[in-house]
């Protein structure tokens, strides 16, 4: 290889490869300090033991807040994907007026501060006299992700192509038979990314639960919070193990079966 | 079916009604929960605070007042500011070589990358703000391998610092500027590349005038996107800062939950998004005008 | 400029061989067509010259010198690509100046030799002009302009007017190969079009499966090629198999598997061998009615006939087999067209039969 050609290899190399290292890193460090036989973050652990993934039971009120973020996200997660399939319907395949203007104003609550959005909610939850309970959760959860599925099915869509669902219409197909069994199985990528990520922000969500949590409710990001900065042990580096290999697989089967990484670099 | 016979035609609803109609549940929900609780948030910052021995029922923008005096806000605005710029700068530059690095590779170590890009962009925040907790700690990793090597005798305390909040906002934001970044990349036409080398450019200056230049639109999207990411940040000052090093959206956080000055909280979310709202557009006009309107 | 020495290269991706050993000579300030149909290696060995592409075997000479070793910003070539790939984010004053900036040429020199080559391909004041600003026809130019202006040792063209409509095509045909005599550059054109191979280029080589399988003037490897792949590949072309049965003064008589006789010049075969006869459709001549069985004539049926503007294409059925016999549109007009059904006599004048190696 020429000179200058195998120089600029080295210096791209190395510059990427460090920067893959930084990203990497963390959770490599996370996961061997989960294993960790002492009771503080050590590198390198003193001893080898499993004590901290059975400590994460012990996690003040684990079990009710794994079940009700659960629960938040499934429904929030859901509750998006339904409203932004018919959105990106709206938007790509029927003629909507202000079509640029109506889908930046679906994206935007991505880019305001996080924590507007729960300020908001509370002060406007509390004029009108709505309770705060699980529901109030959802809602503040829905303003937030509905932008992703949003995103995602537009793209989906975009890139489908109409000529299929003229090829039924003119076959005999009904519009609706039509959505079910030509433009719905085109759009699974949006579909399958879409609910992912609504669902995964909605249940590691911090910000907006913390304005609209009241009383018994909690939720999982709330206790691991309060469990990390009360307490040294290395027991929510047992949590984030087991929850990075299970998004790392969820990624993984999405991105084999359905593609949705070049479904988010196509726009 | 009766075959070659066209069914009878049936009045139609016009395509924008049907168009409004499934667009209706996004808008309108929005509309009730995100548009109206924010204008009642700005109205909210319009008068005194009951808690100051004010009148709620004028009107007055004392709390914008107060926002621009009071010497903690103001300090905690030029700290997010500055913590973003910084930030968006550094994610920037460990970015773009990742970026360029998944544009020359092959299948199989794209596919690993992106998969390792976008596990990043699924985590928890949580998650990986304790990584970095993790990583910075007083007996981690980082401070291992100083005291090893004999920089140090002993430990450097790196959390709970500003430091630590660009690192980790830094981690956090690669893939909103990797993923942008790429595709840019990827819709250079290898024939450009390939003409600017067959003209006498060798690889560094091919990337300089040919492949930076036209990725532009990437890098603006993803320094857009990283950037308002930064402003906002909450959780991450929260884990990893302190009292002193507090940004915008705790402050804010802290009017609420704590001292319950609704007006005043109010007063200083609207002044970060409209910030906020303010450096992008400068920003938009600015890039426009040196780059011809590409992005 | 230079000559260019291509020898015996190869090339594989993975597990699939796309060049077989591939060897050309350009002479200075020739102009060669690489032709063939998809997929036979031409564009390969185009990109193996300007060093996209690193043969696994041979090697490639510029002025006697081997350039393997060189990248290609080393190479000092002129590449224009199918797609222009002009910069969309400079000029086109910029464009054309890029090779000369990149060879560290003052800027006073650098504007006089833009504005030269801008006037040579007829678009001297576009220079503030954008690509995106630009007809197809133009960006041609334009990337014409950049590869000539630094006086490279070889032009390579891929596909050149593969992106421009048939009207502009038939213009930019006539432009380019004006600017190529003016330039009096070596030059080495990829395509796939032989109308565009035989009117551009001073020898054509015909590519299959990467090898080339014979090398020509145009006239004469359209007139008379050696290969039948060649034959059959430009233009059309009508093949009968057959038999030796005789060998007269230069002369062979063969029998055809149709059951008529053909004499055709090529005198090297021997009696009994099978050879492969071709004939162009617009050599083959439909006589009157009444014309008898001389040799080289036979009997077909009119089963179709294709109107082509310039000329009739008439399928005949032949001994069984459906042949083409090209007719100018002026024949019909004096014997009227020849109806589906009747039974034509045709002639394979022997000065326009070729005998194939059908080994290529």
């Amino acid at each position: 290889m020429p000179k200058s050609d195998r120089l600029y290899a080295v210096t791209l190399g190395g510059l990427a490869w460090t920067g893959v290292a930084f990203l990497v890193f963390p959770v490599l460090f996370t996961t061997v300090v989960s294993f960790n036989g002492g009771i503080f973050i050590q590198f390198p652990p003193e001893s080898f033991s499993l004590r901290w993934y059975e400590n994460i039971a012990k996690i003040h009120r684990i079990g009710p807040s794994l079940a009700v973020s659960f629960g938040i996200a499934l429904v929030a997660g859901a509750a998006a994907t339904l409203i932004g399939v018919a959105a990106a319907l709206a938007l790509v395949r029927h003629r909507l007026p202000f079509k640029a203007g109506i889908t930046a104003f679906l994206l935007s609550p991505v880019t305001i501060p996080i924590v507007a959005i729960g300020i908001a909610l509370i002060q406007f939850f509390i004029l009108i006299g709505i309770e705060f309970t699980w529901y109030s959760v959802v809602i503040g959860h829905l303003v937030l992700v509905i932008a992703y599925p949003v995103r995602t099915l537009v793209a989906s869509l975009t890139l489908s192509n109409p000529s299929f669902e003229e090829a039924a219409a003119s076959l005999g197909a009904t519009p609706w038979r039509t959505f079910l069994t030509v433009t719905l199985p085109q759009m699974k990528p949006g579909l399958i990314s879409g609910f992912l990520f609504a669902f995964l922000i909605s249940f590691d969500n911090y910000p907006i639960s913390i304005f609209l949590l009241r009383g018994d409710l909690t939720t999982l990001p709330i206790e691991l919070f309060n469990h990390i900065s009360q307490n040294l042990d290395p027991t929510p580096a047992a949590f984030s193990t087991l929850y990075m290999c299970v998004v790392a697989a969820l990624i993984a089967v999405a991105e084999q079966r359905y593609r949705i990484i070049s479904l988010s670099l196509s726009h | 079916m009766t075959a070659g016979v066209p069914g009878r035609a049936r009045k139609r609803a016009p395509r924008w009604l049907i168009a409004l109609a499934l667009a209706a549940p996004a808008l309108v929900f929005l509309v009730v929960f995100y548009v109206v609780p924010l204008g009642y948030m700005v109205a909210e910052s319009l008068h005194p605070w009951r808690g100051d021995g004010g009148d709620e029922r004028i009107v007055s923008i004392e709390q914008y007042g107060k926002v621009a005096k009071g010497g903690r806000t103001v300090r905690a605005f030029e700290r997010t500011v500055r913590i973003a710029a910084i930030a968006t700068a550094a994610s920037f530059v460990v970015s773009y070589p990742i970026a360029l690095l998944l544009l020359g590779a092959g299948r199989r170590l794209r596919t690993s990358l992106l998969l390792v890009v976008f596990v990043s962009l699924a985590s928890s925040l949580l998650v990986r703000n304790y990584g970095w907790l993790v990583t910075l700690s007083d007996t981690g990793p980082l401070n291992r391998l100083f005291i090893t090597l004999g920089i140090v005798d002993a430990p450097v305390r790196m959390v709970y610092s500003e430091g630590a909040i660009i690192v980790a906002l830094v981690h956090y934001t690669m893939p909103f500027m990797i993923l942008p970044v790429f595709a840019s990349l990827l819709r250079i036409p290898a024939s450009y590349t390939e003409a600017a080398q067959s003209l006498g450019a060798g690889p560094f200056r091919a990337l300089a005038g040919i492949v930076l230049p036209l990725s532009i639109p990437g890098i603006f999207g993803g320094t857009l996107l990283t950037f308002a990411i930064c402003m906002s940040a909450f959780v991450t000052p929260l884990m990893l800062g302190s009292p002193s090093t507090s940004m915008i959206s705790q402050v804010a956080a802290e009017q609420f939950l704590v001292q319950l000055n609704f007006p005043f909280g109010s007063a200083v979310i609207v002044s970060l998004t409209t910030a906020t709202f303010a450096i992008v557009a400068a920003y938009t006009l600015a890039v426009r005008r040196v780059f011809r309107a590409q992005v | 400029m230079a000559r260019l020495e291509i020898r015996g290269i190869e090339f594989a991706f993975g597990a699939q061989r796309i060049l077989h050993g591939v060897t050309l000579d350009v002479s200075d300030g020739e102009c060669v067509a690489l032709l063939g149909p998809s997929g036979c290696g031409k564009t390969t060995t185009l990109r193996a010259v300007a060093g996209f592409v690193t043969p696994t075997a041979g090697d490639i000479r510029v002025g006697g010198r081997s350039v393997l070793a060189l990248p290609p910003y080393k190479r000092n070539l002129g590449l224009v690509f199918q797609d222009f790939a002009l910069f969309p984010h400079m000029t086109v004053a910029e464009n054309v100046g890029y090779g000369l900036r990149m060879r560290g040429v003052a800027r006073e020199a650098e504007r006089a030799a833009v504005a030269d080559k801008l006037r040579l391909v007829r678009l001297a004041g576009m220079d503030g002009r954008y690509p995106a600003e630009l007809s197809g026809g133009q960006r041609q130019r334009v990337a014409l302009a950049r590869a000539l202006v630094i006086e490279p040792y070889i032009l390579l063209l891929d596909e050149p007017l593969a992106a421009l409509d048939r009207k502009l095509r038939d213009q930019m045909q006539v432009e380019l190969k004006r600017i190529q005599r003016e330039a009096g550059i070596t030059t080495i054109i990829v395509t796939h079009d032989q109308e565009e191979a035989l009117s551009l280029a001073d020898r054509v080589a015909v590519m299959f499966d990467g090898r080339i399988a014979e090398v020509g003037a145009p006239g004469s490897l359209y007139q008379s090629p050696r290969s039948l792949g060649v034959m059959d590949f430009l233009g059309g072309a009508n093949l009968f198999r057959g038999t030796v049965m005789r060998v007269d003064a230069g002369l062979a008589e063969v029998a055809c598997s149709e059951g008529f006789a053909l004499r055709v010049s090529g005198g090297e075969v021997h009696l009994g061998t099978e050879v492969t006869v071709g004939i162009r459709p617009e050599h083959v001549e439909i006589l009157a009615a009444s014309a008898g069985g001389t040799p080289n004539t036979a009997s077909g049926k009119v089963v179709e006939h294709v109107y082509k503007g310039a000329h009739i294409d008439v399928y005949l059925e032949i001994g069984g087999t459906v042949r083409i016999a090209s007719v100018p549109a002026q024949w019909t007009a004096e014997h009227g067209l020849p109806e589906i059904g009747t039974t034509l006599r045709i002639a394979f004048p022997a000065r326009h039969l070729v005998m194939l190696d059908s080994a290529t």
